[in-house]
């Protein structure tokens, strides 16, 4: 894998507020990079800084191995697809995919071709003599794409592109762009709020939070084996319980549970007596079914039909409450009703236990 | 009853107008019909009109009748329009050249500045007129404060005058006529999304492509705006021809208003309004053809 971008102990502050503290990362090559992180992380400041809309304050950006943060915006072969898209209201579509292509001096012939590529390539050729406000929002986003494209960028940055898209758009958007970044095979640097969006259609993930690095790794990982508690809690949903380690070995350790039992763990780093977070997702935990490592009996205490699966809440004998996930797999099959006493079961390697 | 109920509706609207209407009336529609009466009248040599139907006073702007009855064309009020037009236009040029940087600059203050700002750019409007164009006048006359500063740095030894020429009321008009260029301009800049002057600066235009193919066509209704706003009162403006070009050079306005005052000649003054005010319908008229063409094409 060959770094196409090299980020090396950025910071960025206003003022005295410090947006990014001190973040090194690389992008790789032909990468579906995703930004990830609530608002106010500091993902859309990265992505400025690449693009040239801010400068960092301390620190290095290199694109192809050349320092680009004193670089003004217009001279950085990276394009970006803006959050509400900002294309050029005076001009139609056609003159708005021209633009970057006028700008960079290609010739008239080069030009035409480009344009009718690029709305080939997002399938608006019908549209070409429009004006952007007679657009619908996903129609807009496609310009928005090919106008970014159309110069050939090494690097396309996408802010947010889908956040103002209604549901089922977005989804057919997800594919449509990770076909686009496929297709073209130029590295895509995502920023998004919505993990499932992340999830989704990234290579891999770098979480923020705080203008920092929570974790950086490809969405099994980041789903599977979260770093931290703040990562478990951000990407998708999870019980979490306090812990604390009662026995340890080379390779596992034993931790005693709210649930009344003990459960036997990998160890990843942890000393007998430190308190921790067990992380347990709902979906891991079966309801009625055949016997795992762990079987504790409860109560449901309600439960919320999502359509393709149910969410239950189980008060577990001994108190503690427990989220558990089932999905609906036979037509009107029997679910389990309030104060049902139910079975619980998973398995010791679904449970991760993090720092408290 | 909905018939009646809907009468009734219809009296109210008329009667909510009518204040409307009654300004529109005796501030418009009567003050006009004066003008266009008084400019088919026989002039009186001793002042005021004869109630006596003649077109005289339209033929004037254009030709002159010799001691023979014969009709001559005659150049000196064409030539005066000519000059009124170039002087107006160029003024609204200079005063678009030197607003929008000025405009600029204002938007994108923070908002307690912004106000202070567009505050003072509107001061001048609350001191007479008078008084600012005869400001010009003390800084442009001989000795007047211009050539004091200038000849005691000395830069200069003495000054041929500045006042009287048509350089001088161009002065006075582009100072007098600025703000009605800032405000309209402010207002399109304020509005414009700065997310599009990324978006061009992200697809490799400079500061000059962005400046030229982004910002200023969308500023264009602002600029349209200012330039009528200036454009249209520069074309009957008064006070600056009097005071700053001495009435050596005249300008519209000031032979409208000779013609009301010592020259004694009220219907030319009528016909020369009117024909000031076809001018300026044309060009609005010319504007909103534009406008409207514009909002064609977009649907």
């Amino acid at each position: 894998m060959k770094e196409i971008i090299q980020i090396k102990n950025m910071s960025k502050s206003y003022g005295s507020y410090q947006a990014i503290k001190d973040i090194s990362l690389d992008i790789y090559h032909n990468e579906f990079f995703t930004l990830l992180g609530p608002s106010g992380c500091g993902k859309t400041t990265l992505l400025r800084t690449i693009a040239g809309f801010e400068t960092p304050t301390s620190g290095t950006i290199k694109l192809h191995g050349q320092d680009i943060q004193d670089l003004p915006a217009h001279k950085r072969r990276v394009n970006t697809v803006f959050q509400n898209y900002a294309l050029f209201p005076h001009m139609n579509l056609a003159e708005n995919i021209d633009f970057g292509l006028r700008m960079l001096d290609w010739s008239a012939d080069e030009r035409a071709q480009q344009v009718g590529e690029m709305l080939d390539l997002v399938h608006m050729k019908q549209f070409a003599k429009r004006m952007p406000s007679q657009l619908s929002g996903g129609q807009q986003q496609r310009i928005a794409l090919a106008r970014a494209l159309a110069p050939q960028p090494e690097v396309l940055l996408l802010d947010e592109p889908l956040s103002a898209l209604d549901h089922k758009l977005r989804q057919d958007m997800r594919d449509e762009l990770q076909a686009l970044q496929r297709e073209t095979g130029i590295t895509f640097v995502f920023v998004t709020h919505d993990q499932e969006e992340a999830l989704a259609m990234s290579d891999r993930i770098c979480l923020l939070a705080h203008g920092e690095i929570q974790q950086l790794s490809d969405s099994i990982d980041i789903y599977e084996n979260p770093n931290n508690k703040f990562v478990a809690d951000f990407i998708g949903e999870t019980n979490f319980m306090p812990v604390s380690v009662k026995d340890r070995s080379d390779d596992a350790i034993v931790v005693d549970t709210p649930l009344g039992i003990d459960i036997k763990v990998a160890n990843t780093g942890f000393k007998k007596g430190d308190e921790a977070t067990l992380s347990l997702r709902p979906e891991k935990i079966s309801i009625n079914a055949k016997d795992l490592d762990v079987n504790i009996e409860g109560e449901v205490i309600h439960h919320r039909y999502m359509g393709g699966y149910t969410h239950y809440t189980v008060r577990v004998d001994g108190g503690h409450e427990l989220r558990v996930s089932r999905g609906n797999e036979i037509s009107n099959d029997i679910r389990f009703k309030l104060n049902e006493r139910v079975r619980l079961s998973f398995a010791y390697a679904s449970a991760r236990v993090l720092a408290a | 009853m909905s018939s009646v109920h809907k009468m009734k509706e219809g009296y109210l609207n008329i009667l909510g107008l009518a204040p409307a209407y009654v300004v529109m009336l005796f501030m418009m529609v009567i003050p006009l019909g004066i003008i266009v009466y008084v400019s088919m009248m026989t002039s009186d040599p001793y002042g005021g009109f004869i109630s006596e139907f003649s077109l005289d006073s339209f033929q004037q702007i254009l030709f002159v009748t010799d001691w023979d009855d014969n009709l001559q064309l005659d150049l000196q009020y064409l030539n005066i329009i000519g000059r009124t037009l170039l002087l107006s236009l160029i003024t609204a040029i200079i005063c678009l050249c030197l607003a929008f940087p000025v405009a600029f600059y204002i938007a994108r203050q923070s908002a307690s500045r912004k106000a202070l700002l567009l505050f003072l750019v509107m001061l001048p409007f609350w001191i007479s007129m008078i008084v600012r164009v005869y400001a010009w006048v003390l800084i442009l006359s001989d000795n007047g404060v211009l050539e004091s500063v200038l000849s005691f740095l000395g830069l200069v030894d003495d000054m041929d005058s500045l006042l009287y020429n048509n350089g001088a009321m161009l002065v006075g008009m582009v100072y007098s006529y600025i703000p009605l260029m800032i405000l309209p301009i402010y207002a399109s800049i304020e509005k414009l999304d700065l997310r599009l002057v990324e978006a061009a600066s992200d697809l490799y235009a400079n500061r000059f492509n962005t400046l030229f193919r982004i910002v200023l066509p969308l500023c264009k209704p602002g600029i349209v705006a200012g330039i009528i706003l200036v454009f249209v009162p520069c074309l009957g403006t008064v006070l600056e021809p009097m005071l700053l070009g001495g009435g050596k050079t005249m300008l519209m306005g000031n032979l409208i208003q000779n013609q009301f005052g010592v020259a004694r000649n009220w219907s030319f003054g009528a016909s020369l309004t009117l024909a000031l005010l076809a001018i300026v319908m044309i060009f609005l008229m010319l504007q909103a053809l534009r406008a409207s063409r514009l909002k064609q094409q977009e649907q």
